[in-house]
């Protein structure tokens, strides 16, 4: 007897399902249980409730790791989709070299966080990059420290961030621009209202959808952001760039301390969960308007 | 009016020409360098052209650069790294596509379900995920070869390209899986005689967001695909990280761009493809 | 030559019954018509025949074996959709061959049965192009090429061609009218278009609800319509109603509309008559003379437009606040003033049972 078509429809979901049941929810299940456990070096099956957690928030390093997710995240969220807005607005305006231009602004995306990371490493190496060049035209005060500032390190991240994924959010929000009906234009222009004020109080209102998605887009990549500190600061100075995705992977692995990486798996896990409701809730009340 | 309107136009024009740099020069001083030689590095500054253009450090970078005590370059690397991402791509393709066909056109009760368990955990940071996988393959004796890693790409980018393939599978008319069934096609034969040429297309956004994903990858790699097929990032990254002595940049940065060229090349040559694809998983499902 | 025979079939969308128990019985060679309005269950009936749909209920018989857990392409059945559904990657030649080549079939059979369609239809020139390329009318004849290279024992046909043009569909019907003749195979063709059904059925099931109405000759369904729904939704305009009793007196019926009395001499009743009896009483607008002065059996009624159609008139009356329509010669329609008296034709009468809508 053949097997009826339905019947293979179903069967060929099966290897996806099983892949995702066990590698995805699977794992997490996995981590957020071990979290409760005394594991060290390897998962034990004494539950401490929690107390992983205590020593987690108790620790400084994840305190500024954690800190930073927000600090980073914020001023690379901001300034990607500022940038893009910038960008694609000015693109907007019937330039000529439109698609040289793009090329040019999204080009960064096709990049690695690791190949990001080692140029701008090199850029804003004192001895080196900028600082050196800048010195050498003769002002010989200047200096451009951040990279090996513990203070400030965590601002190139931003840098070398905003660098990578700004031209992305240029040819989403543009896409968003030309979507908009022609119509409305030509009704401004006839009630006599100024392209700002176009911008500011009808288009940009209108692309809320749009920057939601590139918020969505963006908080991903913070939350995974673990090449990039790898390749740029190595979490240095110290540790005033770590960032959790960094936090969980050292403690995992070179420091063996699964537990702990395991609570701080499970915090992420939280922000993430934390950032999926949001966003759908700032879905839900714009289609509600 | 009209001179507001060119100041204006002009000022539009400086801002995007100060962007385009900003955009544009990290890739010129990396290209600049790694045509220097170590002593004009050392000597010169970053924006200044190389006074002979040489390609010693592109040959170095490729087979002799040191890694730790190990001095072969990253050339084998990109070939571990080509491997990796040819069997991960169409792994995932032939999986997804086989998927979003499923999930679109056979009115399977579940299909909502499944859709949203595969998007969700799409969202879901692979750190709170590797551990336990890296011990289910140590259990099942993978750990650190092939097949791990090629496996894990899979699974993380099996969602988003399922959710293209869905999104495109969802408008085809439904009288034309109808058309088949009764001309006797079977699952299979509709799939590969009928869908796969009607969606050419849609294969290549979705081979380009895979093939860019997996190159680019550096935190699975690491951990995943051990020594034997450490792919070109993680290599990229030791080789800066672990140099002794001075650090030669010239190499350095022939490494790095070596590392880029493939999706750089995949991005010059797939233009709009390459826009859909990268913002593909901008669409909501 | 297939019977086809349909018997209790029923299909629900979860609550919402689709088809309530549909029992045809169609003879080998027939060309049945499925009528009715969008959404009564037709495409549905047709895709249960297909087995593209599961029944839930009855028996759906080819030849006395029962088919109806059977897949598509085991029933051995062409079908053509509204939307042609040709394979858009193929050429027409492909297009048409594929079900040959998925069934295995030697090349040179396939060749030969291909170029014997293509003849048939008269699109040998088109083998090599692709869909795109086509205009409507020919993706149509391709699509009904790709049912005949199968020499299927059934013929489905869904909205065939509603994608057509006024006078490529007008074409179109004389083509597949011929086909059937040339083929004699049993077709079952679904349709809301009134003309096709009429021009092209050996029968016709007008379905409403997901119930046949009635099941019957062309000829049958126009004129002794079984019911009240049939009667409406055939025939443009439809037919024209009013509100009567029935009167017996010595054996002869009657029906008495207001101050109108209509003798029923030749009326054959399903039923013996009730004297006082209410009944909805039909008739079809060309069944109508229009009179400038009172007759016995004439209703009094006032025009309220007159449509010229070239051969013959429409003409809008006011039947005390019902609204009729009377098909009348151009010539006739001239002569009229406002104020006019219709007088049906005795033998173009229907009656209804106001309960059960029925024919009486
Ligand atoms: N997948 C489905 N789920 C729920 N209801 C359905 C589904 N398919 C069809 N129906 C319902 O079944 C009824 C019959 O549909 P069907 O397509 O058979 O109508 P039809 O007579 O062919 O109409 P049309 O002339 O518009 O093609 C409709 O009311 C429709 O809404
Ligand atoms: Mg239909």
């Amino acid at each position: 007897m053949r097997i009826r078509p339905q019947t293979l429809a179903r069967l060929v979901l099966v290897p996806t399902i099983l892949l995702t049941v066990i590698g995805v929810y699977g794992s997490i299940l996995w981590t957020v249980n071990i979290s409760f456990t005394s594991s060290g070096f390897l998962p034990t099956g004494k539950y401490v409730g929690l107390d992983r957690y205590y020593e987690l928030w108790g620790q400084a390093r994840w305190r500024v790791a954690y800190t930073n997710l927000f600090v980073f995240g914020g001023l690379y969220i901001f300034f990607c989709i500022g940038a893009g807005l910038l960008l694609a607005i000015a693109l907007d305006q019937g330039v000529r070299g439109r698609s040289f231009f793009q090329t040019i602004f999204l080009y960064p995306i096709a990049l690695s966080f690791i190949v990001t990371g080692l140029a701008w490493r090199w850029i804003l190496n004192p001895t080196t990059g900028l600082e050196a060049y800048v010195r050498g035209l003769g002002y010989e005060g200047f200096s451009f420290g951040w990279l090996s500032d513990p203070d400030m390190a965590i601002f190139t991240l931003v840098i070398a961030g905003v660098w990578h994924s700004a031209g992305l959010m240029m040819v989403i929000i543009f896409a968003g621009l030309q979507s908009i009906d022609g119509e409305i234009w030509r009704a401004g222009r006839v009630d006599g209202i100024s392209r700002f004020h176009m911008y500011r109080g009808v288009v940009l209102p209108m692309l809320f959808p749009v920057f939601v998605t590139c918020l969505v887009l963006l908080a991903m990549n913070v939350v995974r952001s673990y090449d990039l500190v790898v390749a740029m600061t190595g979490g240095g100075p110290g540790y005033s760039t770590d960032v959790p995705a960094k936090y969980i992977v050292d403690h995992l692995f070179d420091r063996a301390n699964i537990g702990r990486a395991s609570a701080g798996a499970t915090m992420l896990l939280l922000t993430v969960m934390a950032i999926i409701a949001l966003s759908t809730y700032l879905g839900r009340k714009e289609t509600r308007r | 009016m009209k001179d507001q309107n060119a100041i204006a136009m002009a000022a539009i024009y400086a801002f995007l020409a100060i962007a385009a740099a900003f955009f544009a020069i990290p890739l010129i001083i990396m290209l600049l360098t790694s045509f220097k030689t170590a002593e004009e590095v050392r000597e010169g500054s970053i924006f200044f052209l190389p006074e002979s253009w040489s390609l010693a450090a592109w040959g170095k970078a490729w087979g002799e650069a040191c890694i730790g005590r190990v001095c072969e370059g990253i050339g084998g690397n990109f070939w571990n790294s080509v491997l990796i991402t040819v069997l991960a791509t169409s792994i995932s393709l032939l999986l997804a596509s086989l998927n979003g066909f499923a999930l679109a056109q056979w009115r399977l009760r579940m299909s909502g379900p499944i859709l949203g368990m595969l998007l969700i955990g799409a969202f879901i940071p692979y750190q709170i995920m590797i551990y336990p996988l890296v011990r289910l393959f140590a259990t099942g004796g993978m750990h650190q070869t092939l097949g791990a890693i090629v496996t894990v790409h899979v699974l993380f980018g099996l969602p988003i390209l399922t959710l293209i393939f869905r999104n495109f599978y969802i408008g085809l008319p439904e009288e034309l899986i109808k058309a088949a069934r009764v001309d006797g096609a079977g699952f299979f034969q509709i799939y590969g005689m009928i869908i796969v040429p009607m969606s050419v297309n849609v294969f290549l956004v979705a081979a380009i967001l895979s093939i860019t994903g997996v190159w680019n990858d550096y935190l699975l790699g690491l951990i995943f695909a051990g020594p034997n097929f450490q792919p070109m990032t993680v290599s990229l990254q030791n080789l800066v990280g672990t140099q002794m002595g001075l650090p030669e940049y010239n190499v350095n940065m022939a490494a790095t761009i070596l590392t880029a060229l493939p999706p750089l090349a995949v991005y010059l040559l797939s233009g709009k493809y390459f826009v859909r694809g990268v913002t593909a998983g901008a669409v909501k499902g | 030559m297939t019977r086809v025979e349909i018997d209790g079939v029923e299909r629900a969308y979860g609550a919402v019954k689709v088809l309530k128990g549909i029992h045809l019985d169609i003879e080998p060679g027939e060309f049945v018509v499925l009528l009715g309005p969008s959404g009564c269950g037709k495409s549905t009936l047709l895709a249960s025949i297909a087995g593209l749909d599961p029944v839930q209920g009855g028996e759906i018989r080819f030849d006395g074996r029962d088919v109806a857990r059977d897949e598509p392409s085991d029933r051995e059945i062409g079908m053509v959709f509204q939307s042609y559904a040709l394979y858009p990657t193929m050429t027409v030649r492909k297009n048409m061959s594929f079900a040959l080549r998925v069934a295995g079939m030697a090349k040179p059979e396939i060749d030969e049965r291909v170029n014997w369609a293509a003849g048939v239809l008269q699109i040998e020139p088109l083998l090599e192009r692709k869909p795109a390329a086509l205009s409507g009318g020919q993706r149509q004849r391709v699509a009904i090429g790709r049912a005949l290279v199968r020499k299927a024992k059934v013929f489905l046909f869904d909205e065939p061609l509603s994608n057509l043009d006024a006078k490529l569909r007008g074409e179109m019907r004389a083509e597949i009218k011929a086909l059937h003749e040339k083929l004699q195979t049993t077709f079952i063709y679904v349709t809301h278009d009134q003309i096709e059904a009429m021009t092209l059925a050996t029968r016709i099931a007008v379905m409403s609800g997901g119930e046949i109405q009635q099941f019957g000759t062309p000829d049958e369904i126009y004129r002794f319509p079984q019911t009240r729904f049939v009667a409406d939704f055939i025939g443009a305009p439809s037919m024209n109603f009013v509100d009567a009793v029935l009167r017996v007196e010595g054996g002869r019926a009657s029906l008495e509309m207001g101050q109108v009395r209509v003798e029923l001499d030749d009326y054959a009743f399903a039923a013996p008559p009730r004297d006082g009896q209410p009944v909805i009483f039909g008739t079809r607008p060309e069944r109508i003379t229009l009179q400038g002065d009172p007759s016995p059996g004439a209703i009094p009624a006032r025009v309220t437009g007159v449509e010229p159609m070239g051969a013959d008139t429409l003409v809008w009356l006011d039947t005390d606040g019902h609204r009729w329509s009377a098909r009348v010669s151009p010539e006739e329609a001239n002569a009229l003033g406002r104020e006019v008296h219709a007088r049906p034709d005795p033998q173009g009468i229907s009656l209804f049972e106001p309960e059960s809508e029925r024919r009486l």
